[in-house]
């Protein structure tokens, strides 16, 4: 338990939508809301992970600054 | 019988009509020359933002940015002030790696042919990854990222990181260290995909130094010698649901005195088994490799955003270049020989990259230009005008007399002495807040509650719309258009203090660029004077600190296109020969937009209704 506490932690989301992730689930494979909101998150930060891989690495005038102070 | 006619394209990114006229009044470009001769030349209207994945779109669908969807390169996101990118969508895939999705709205010239049964080769055009459904075949062009997933991040490995970072701040995570293992020995690490490495072994032995991957047994995969480069070197990487997964690179050791160091290139995707898609069909990028063998598969196929973090030197930058463009224009002559296709349209950054990187050293004009530096690269960019001029006149030997010839460029090419931060020109007038300190010369993030309108991409303003963005503070209707018209009327009243002329030379309302569809797009963008560009930095949807409005330009990027000018500032050119087509000139009107059903009337085809553009042969 240690553990998972260390590893895991809180976040609060409307009741209301809680209930409505627990209804769309039903049929989908996931086991719990978490496990679906965990993994809907984790498909978001990686696209926004490429996102800026790629916009930080332009080497056009629009990205990242390079002249010295 | 009508004989079947062919078109060739040679899409000469950031060919300049006035540069090219120069030129060829010098006697310098044979090939062009009879060509403009023999058949019809003149200036091409480009798009707004001039941009090359912008404009290359418009040539290869026939309409405008608006339309085909792709806009800039990089964008604000319509749900948040995050910047994102803006030539196609990612999203996160299962196995921890994203999936790209193209956003173009119509279909490529590529595409239209295949619906009536034609075959095209379409060849590293900007704006084409991901790559569309076609028959023959499509290499990705820029947009295709390297196997970490950017546009090409290159690594400079020494004995002496801590000397190569303070001489080239800005690429300090570009810099690795050479781990000494003794006798002889050093040990060089490469990051991967989804965090995946790989490592070599460096080895001295005389005057050459051997490298070998770890992974297998230390086999050699180069031998360099000192100046020298390797082939193109398979480096595996082990990636959790993926297995191994293989890119590729080549090296350089570039000095072995007292430092010892050594240029990678991006590690790129294989042709053979891409991590990311990079050809329709799947296979055809293999298939070229057999044409050509190995080549850089990254859709920008040079280190312009190693030259501008100071990590590598010009030569090394020109050397891997022209190996790369070369087997593009091999690729090309193997598809020719072929003869199968319809249409054949080869692009090439040559001309673009020596405009942005080798402007200074041939200008006395310009800030950043230095009588004794320039000697060695004040030809570059002639250089590169003859070398796609040779290139043309080899592919035309193996063209056929079936075939009409058109080549075309999506800009021209500008100095840029004064660089601007629109930002900060904004946080000056009250409408943009930074959010923290920084130190001078880096950029803030910005205070949402407190700022009203925001610069993000190529000089594109984003107004702060309550309900519209999340902490938006503007209220829509006449408020919303009386700060248009206040910014507006600022902006053209903008002076640069040193030499009186105003910056911006016109500002446009997102809807005169965009029509009606502006689909998330920004609300003002304004077009700055010719030899003013925007300083780096800023179009990340931060602001500068620290540093005065207006600067002079002494980075490395002292040529450009992208402005933003008015496309009449910064047009590209078009040449068109052959069969069908008559001396003269062509029309006045001539756009970018003109290309895609140029080449279907060429090729006996109508145009499909979504077509903006004209013939430019009516």
């Amino acid at each position: 338990m240690a553990d998972r506490r260390g590893k895991y932690t809180t976040i609060s989301i409307p009741r209301e939508l809680y209930e409505r992730v627990t209804k769309i689930i039903e049929d989908t494979g996931f086991r719990s809301p978490t496990e679906y909101i965990v993994y809907l998150t984790r498909q978001a930060v990686i696209a926004i992970e490429a996102d800026h891989n790629l916009i930080h690495s332009l080497p056009y005038s629009v990205g990242r600054g390079d002249e010295q102070a | 019988m009508t004989r079947r006619r062919r078109v060739l394209i040679v899409g000469a990114d950031g060919a300049d009509p006035q540069i090219m006229a120069r030129l060829i009044g010098g006697g310098k470009l044979p090939q062009l020359a009879r060509l403009c001769v023999e058949g019809r030349w003149g200036p091409l209207r480009t798009t707004f933002p001039p941009v090359s994945p912008v404009a290359w779109m418009t040539c290869l669908t026939g309409v405008s940015p608006a339309v085909h969807g792709i806009r800039d390169f990089l964008v604000k996101a319509q749900d948040s002030y995050l910047p994102t990118i803006g030539l196609f969508r990612v999203t996160g895939g299962r196995d921890g790696l994203p999936v790209y999705h193209s956003q173009r709205a119509v279909p490529t010239l590529g595409e239209i042919l295949a619906e009536a049964g034609r075959t095209a080769y379409i060849l590293q055009v900007p704006g084409t990854f991901p790559p569309p459904p076609i028959q023959g075949g499509l290499l990705a062009g820029f947009g295709m990222p390297d196997l970490l997933g950017t546009f090409g991040v290159s690594a400079w490995y020494t004995t002496d990181p801590a000397g190569k970072r303070a001489a080239a701040p800005e690429g300090t995570d570009l810099v690795h260290a050479l781990d000494p293992l003794g006798s002889g020995l050093w040990r060089g690490r490469v990051a991967g995909p989804a965090k995946a490495s790989s490592s070599f072994i460096l080895r001295q032995d005389g005057s050459r130094f051997v490298l070998s991957l770890e992974v297998e047994g230390q086999r050699p995969a180069a031998v360099l010698e000192p100046g020298g480069w390797s082939g193109w070197v398979r480096l595996p990487f082990s990636v959790p649901g993926r297995g191994i997964v293989e890119g590729i690179c080549r090296f350089k050791l570039v000095s072995s005195g007292t430092v010892l160091s050594l240029y990678r290139t991006a590690v790129q995707c294989t042709p053979d088994r891409p991590l990311y898609p990079l050809s329709e069909p799947p296979g055809f990028s293999a298939r070229l490799a057999e044409l050509v063998g190995p080549y850089a598969t990254v859709g920008m196929p040079s280190d312009m955003d190693g030259v501008r973090r100071g990590i590598v030197d010009l030569d090394t930058f020109t050397q891997d270049a022209y190996a790369n463009w070369q087997q593009q224009v091999e690729m090309a002559l193997g598809l020719i020989a072929e003869r199968t296709w319809d249409l054949l349209f080869l692009h090439l950054f040559t001309i673009d990259n020596a405009q942005h990187l080798f402007w200074k050293y041939q200008d006395p004009l310009h800030p950043g230009y230095d009588a004794s530096l320039g000697v060695a690269y004040r030809t570059e960019i002639e250089r590169a005008y003859r070398w796609v001029d040779a290139q043309l006149g080899r592919l035309i030997e193996q063209i056929g007399d079936d075939t009409t010839v058109i080549v075309v460029s999506d800009h021209g090419g500008v100095p840029i002495y004064r660089l601007v931060y629109l930002n900060a020109w904004l946080a000056s007038g009250g409408y943009l807040v930074p959010r923290e300190h920084v130190r001078a010369g880096q950029a803030a993030r910005l205070d949402w509650d407190r700022t009203r309108a925001a610069m993000y991409g190529t000089g594109s303003i984003w107004l702060n719309v309550r309900g519209r963005e999340p902490r938006g503070s503007v209220e829509p209707g006449a408020p919303y258009e009386a700060l248009r018209d206040e910014i507006a009327r600022a902006l053209l009243a903008w002076r640069d203090p040193e030499t009186g002329e105003s910056v911006v030379v016109q500002v446009l309302r997102g809807e005169q660029v965009y029509g009606g569809n502006t689909g998330g797009g920004p609300d003002l963008v304004p077009a700055l004077r010719r030899g003013y560009g925007l300083g780096r930095g800023e179009g990340l949807g931060r602001v500068m600190a620290g540093r005065p409005l207006i600067v002079s330009n002494q980075s490395p990027w002292s040529g450009g296109h992208e402005g933003p000018y008015l496309p009449s500032d910064v047009g590209g050119v078009v040449v068109l020969w052959g069969p069908g087509v008559q001396e003269g000139d062509v029309p006045a009107r001539a756009a970018l937009c003109d290309i895609a059903p140029t080449v279907l009337s060429l090729l006996g085809m109508s145009a499909p209704g979504v077509i903006e553009g004209r013939s430019l042969l009516d």
